[in-house]
């Protein structure tokens, strides 16, 4: 039998839930089975809560409460700190990141009367920025996963104990957590836990492990703490507290410039920060950009209760679901997690706009996605949209308040974004849906020049005017066009015009089609709560085969579950081609609907010089019926 | 694009339009801003307020600009105010003190004078109506208009109390009625005993009150003849 001294560490994750559902039943039987576990068993152990999960046990489980109060002060349990919703301290303002470690600290003294001296983060994610603010709170330690450490110590061999880390004058220890030994405690096979035991050096040092309990359903739980049990029982083991460590064994030296990717939060082994997420996933760091949007405007236009009540409604879009690269309901790869994201924080600006008792239009060019280039945000009481005028003036998101959606919310394979109204001149020798569909999807003839902007308020309405040269090369000839295009939005409506003059700059007559895409963000289409019409007809799409429509001069398109419909009126016959935007599912094939693109177009015959005006009115609304 | 340094904001809410200025403004940008600004003012608006808080002028260049706005948004028939609380703020426009106007933010701009916001609304309806009023007729106007309010509310005060009287009158006599009727069934049942033994004879039962039912309805009855003759 191995003779071991471990500290483990319990963690249960959120459970994200479209409609706020708490998963109740998981949550009792997660407080009993721990209850009995350390009934049965002598283990000492650290245990991290988030609040959500933490206020549903003082709700339900009232006893088992009581008796985890009673196991702490007896010193078999310990309870370490953390983010109220668990968030990753380095995308976030000190401030909300405060507002977090304040609020659990504060539950956890309010329920426990006791004060956690550790850290921790279900994401694992760390970085030295975070020292002050840990400092601040008064964390004593953190952890960190080994093979962070030892890549930043340069080391081949395996590291344990602590180490310390400082930062601004403050100062952390970093508990090194075994990858390893976690991973293996949750394998079903006891030769891989036997093989990860035998790798373990032989001291009589302290190893720490950090293991979640799955909150799927109440079965798993069972069995989690069978097979722990189970494990345990293979060992010659003394259990410690985390906390524990630090007293009983010295610091193994300094380390400053180490960066925990973190675990499970879908990023590749070559990634070296958590901040690659905003990189790799468009749709995390546009949603990461609106949130910081929200809290600037927040901060700006608010203060004292006002301003607390806004950013403890943030606090819950900081949840790591929505900052994971991964499929289900564990990020941002399921539309579902998109959706909600955008619906709470259009919920929270609603709020902001009201406390702030502003009814008008608002226009700002300012750098929203923080990439070093202003884009325009343009928002009034019913719609709000980015539109990036360095990049061709196209939409990056449409807001319909009312119904806290962001319509051009679908999510591309490619890592590319998803926008609407990006620009195509496509060549005329293209004559196949699939022709239409890969032309599109390739973006090769997309317009994506710098434009300048102008702004012209009226009474009734304000006009943003995008103008531009752009360039389209075919293998043949290369034209240039100078296109201007012309949102006109009303003060108080969710409906705005679109219109384009394009004139051929060049001195060779062109022949093609030039048209505009959007990439909604609708779930896997379905004819009972969608409805889609062209010319006031019913149509209905498969679910991956595309449909191209001559000479339509309506396009409606309803979602009844949730609750948007918008029209577009066109000033002249369109082809519209509509396909869905297929993904990879955690089986890794293109079978999940991510979104549905829509591709507006129309035959352009130019000669030298010569201008053609196209254009569309767009309404949205809750219901077909009320526009 | 050396304009695009700074970030503007504008908040449209019809007759009041905040533009906000946020960055560090120098030479280079004057164009960029000077033509953004001349964009955004030539729309509607009575009030246009320039927030200057979060914007670091380094060059004096832009007290002339903010000159040539004030005067375009003049001819528009508005107004322009400048807002910070910022100090040094308040030395760069101390030159101009006297004609561009410089408040801490929207409210003490609100608390600095109502007749003279008043004055600015009128000139910009008069503008947008076509009708133009002296101060003289306005105040005479108002004075009316004012008398014809305190005649009717007073008419409406003076009527609701008259039917708030009629209406306890009429309360007071219902009850009263009440109390009658209570009373002579006490009367009756305290003879009815009498009655009985054939001591007391009941004359409200004899011929001539045969068809009266109770003392109220004689009482009326008596009233109504009486009216009648």
């Amino acid at each position: 039998m191995y003779k071991i001294k471990l500290s483990i560490l319990l963690f249960v994750k959120d459970v994200f839930s479209p409609l706020n559902v708490i998963p109740v039943e998981e949550i009792k039987a997660f407080a009993i089975e721990l209850k009995r576990f350390l009934d049965r068993t002598p283990i000492r152990l650290s245990l991290y809560l988030p609040g959500s999960i933490l206020e549903a046990m003082v709700k339900y489980c009232p006893q088992e409460i009581a008796w985890i109060k009673a196991r702490l002060q007896e010193g078999r349990l310990e309870l370490v700190g953390g983010g109220y919703y668990d968030s990753m301290s380095p995308f976030f303002p000190s401030r909300l990141q405060s507002l977090q470690l304040k609020t659990h600290r504060q539950y956890i003294t309010k329920i426990f009367q006791v004060e956690p001296s550790g850290y921790f983060n279900s994401s694992m994610v760390w970085e030295i920025g975070m020292t002050e603010l840990l400092a601040h709170f008064d964390f004593k330690y953190t952890l960190v996963n080994d093979d962070s450490l030892q890549f930043a110590l340069g080391r081949t061999t395996p590291v344990s104990g602590w180490f310390t880390t400082e930062d601004k004058g403050t100062m952390i220890r970093l508990i090194s957590v075994s990858t390893g030994l976690s991973k293996a405690f949750t394998e079903e096979e006891p030769s891989i836990f036997e093989e990860e035991i035998q790798k373990l050096p032989k001291n009589d040092k302290c190893v720490v492990v950090s293991l979640e309990v799955p909150l799927d359903n109440a079965l798993t739980i069972t069995s989690f703490f069978t097979s722990l049990e189970q494990k345990l029982s293979l060992l010659d083991h003394q259990t410690w507290t985390v906390a524990h460590v630090i007293e009983q064994q010295m610091t193994e030296g300094k380390v400053n410039l180490v960066s925990a990717l973190g675990s499970n939060l879908g990023l590749p082994a070559g990634a070296h920060s958590c901040r690659e997420l905003l990189i790799r996933r468009p749709e995390i760091n546009f949603l990461h950009k609106s949130f910081l949007a929200v809290h600037r405007y927040a901060l700006e236009k608010l203060s004292g209760n006002d301003l607390e009540k806004i950013e403890e409604m943030l606090l819950p879009l900081m949840a790591p679901f929505f900052y994971r690269d991964l499929y289900g309901g564990k990020g941002m790869k399921n539309p579902g997690v998109r959706w909600k994201a955008h619906k709470d924080l259009i919920g929270v600006f609603l709020a902001v706009e009201e406390l702030e008792s502003f009814d008008g239009l608002r226009i700002e060019v300012s750098d929203y996605l923080l990439d070093g280039q202003k884009q325009v945000w343009v928002n009034n009481s019913e719609i709000s949209m980015l539109i990036d005028h360095m990049r061709g003036a196209y939409l990056r998101s449409l807001n319909y308040k009312p119904s806290g959606v962001n319509l051009f919310n679908a999510m591309r394979d490619d890592g590319d974004i998803s926008l609407g109204f990006l620009d195509h001149f496509v060549p005329n020798k293209i004559n196949s849906v699939s022709g239409f569909q890969s032309a599109v999807e390739d973006r090769s003839g997309a317009l994506t020049y710098p434009c300048d902007y102008e702004l012209k308020r009226e009474p009734e309405a304000v006009h943003l005017l995008f103008h531009s040269e752009q360039v389209f090369s075919s293998p043949e000839t290369k034209h240039i066009f100078h296109v201007d295009k012309h949102f006109s939005l009303l003060s108080k409506h969710a409906a705005f015009d679109l219109d384009y003059r394009l004139t051929n700059s060049t001195y060779l007559d062109f022949k093609g089609y030039f048209g505009t895409e959007l990439e909604l963000g609708m779930r896997g289409f379905d004819s009972k709560t969608q409805l889609m019409k062209i010319n006031g007809t019913k149509i209905s799409l498969m679910q991956d085969v595309p449909i191209l429509y001559p000479n339509a001069e309506t396009f409606e398109l309803q979602d009844r579950l949730l609750a948007w419909f918008i029209r577009f009126n066109f000033s002249q016959a369109t082809r519209i081609l509509v396909s869905p935007i297929m993904g990879m599912n955690q089986f890794a094939s293109p079978l999940a609907v991510q979104g549905l693109r829509i591709f507006f177009f129309w035959d352009v015959e130019l000669s030298a010089l010569e201008s053609s005006s196209l254009g569309m009115k767009i309404k949205l609304s809750k219901r077909r019926v009320l526009l | 694009m050396k304009s695009d340094w700074m970030d503007i904001l504008v908040d449209d809410a019809g007759d009041e339009v905040v533009i906000t200025l946020r960055g560090t403004f120098g030479l280079l940008q004057l164009p960029g801003v000077r033509e953004k600004l001349e964009m955004l003012i030539k729309g509607p608006g009575c009030f246009f307020f320039l927030n200057i808080e979060s914007a670091h002028f380094i060059d004096d260049a832009y007290l002339e600009l903010f000159l040539n706005l004030l005067n375009r948004i003049k001819k528009q028939n508005a107004m322009l105010v400048f807002l910070s609380s910022k100090e040094e703020h308040r030395n760069y426009f101390s030159r101009f003190s006297h004609v561009l106007e410089l408040y801490d933010n929207r409210k003490s701009f609100r608390r600095s004078g109502l007749l003279k916001q008043l004055k600015q609304v009128g000139i910009n309806y008069s503008k947008q109506t076509g009708l133009r009023l002296s101060p003289g007729v306005a105040i005479a106007l108002f004075v009316l208009l004012l008398g014809w309010f305190v005649t009717l509310f007073s008419i409406v005060y003076i009527q609701n109390k008259e039917i708030l009287e009629q209406q306890a009158q009429i309360i007071s006599l219902e009850n009263q009625k009440k109390r009658s009727i209570q009373e002579i069934e006490r009367l009756k049942s305290s003879l009815g005993s009498l009655q009985h033994l054939g001591l007391v004879v009941d004359s409200t039962t004899s011929h001539a009150f045969g068809s009266i039912r109770d003392w109220v309805g004689y009482l009326e009855l008596l009233e109504n003849s009486r009216r009648e003759n």
